[in-house]
């Protein structure tokens, strides 16, 4: 299954609940989120856990900083997520913030693969594609507060 | 933690379906060959240590300045 989609919400305010059978990488214990679409940051959206009050993460659908993204989703990936259609996958990747914003990173190696139709989700970590773990996608930044 | 002793072109087997086997060594370098169930991930250490560090600085995102942040996520053709 070799997809390149870019899902739209960011219309309206929604959020999606979703499980992460296996959790984060390092984070294991974790499953259950929300994923939360708010025009007023979009494209960012927030991955707040259900479960854990105060543990969050910030995602970002990985072709608003990489046009050309793809990858291959493995079989074993689509029958556990029980992907029928590709149009319901939803990819986000996870956005590190730190104080200084010229760091800004985006995790294009292990992008979060969701079905919007059942909420299952897996945190995937692509071997076979050559993407950075921290993408700097600032390079842009007008001001600069970094010392 | 099992410790075995194995020369090139043997195996040890990990519960039912996981088998690895040394294929040559060289020097200070040993050539794995690993058969296993396609759902099972299978990755340098190395790469999982650096994906745990991620997430857990992605969960330490700060979310003071999240609409200017956004703003940076601007696509090309819209600037």
């Amino acid at each position: 299954l070799t997809f390149i989609t870019n899902c739209q919400y960011g219309e309206e305010r929604k959020e999606f609940l979703i499980t992460l059978q296996n959790g984060l990488i390092g984070l294991e214990e974790y499953t259950d989120f929300k994923v939360v679409v708010d025009p007023s940051i979009s494209p960012l959206r927030l991955i707040d856990s259900v479960t854990t009050p105060g543990l969050g993460f910030i995602g970002v659908e990985p072709w608003i900083v990489c046009p050309t993204y793809q990858f291959e989703l493995h079989d074993s990936i689509v029958a556990e997520l029980d992907i029928k259609d590709p149009s319901d996958v939803w990819v986000l990747c996870l956005v590190v913030i730190p104080e200084c914003m010229e760091d800004l990173t985006v995790n294009l190696k292990s992008p979060l693969v969701l079905n919007t139709r059942n909420g299952q989700a897996r945190q995937v970590v692509l071997v076979d594609e050559d993407y950075p773990i921290r993408y700097r996608v600032i390079s842009k930044i007008k001001e600069s507060k970094c010392s | 933690v099992l410790v075995l002793t194995r020369q090139p072109g043997e195996s040890v087997v990990i519960g039912d379906n996981i088998t690895v086997t040394v294929i040559s060594i060289e020097g200070d370098r040993v050539k794995l060959g690993i058969t296993a169930p396609k759902e099972v991930s299978i990755y340098r250490e190395e790469l999982y240590l650096e994906i745990r560090k991620a997430n857990e600085e992605a969960a330490t995102s700060l979310r003071a300045d999240l609409s200017k942040v956004s703003k940076m996520f601007v696509k090309k053709d819209e600037e």
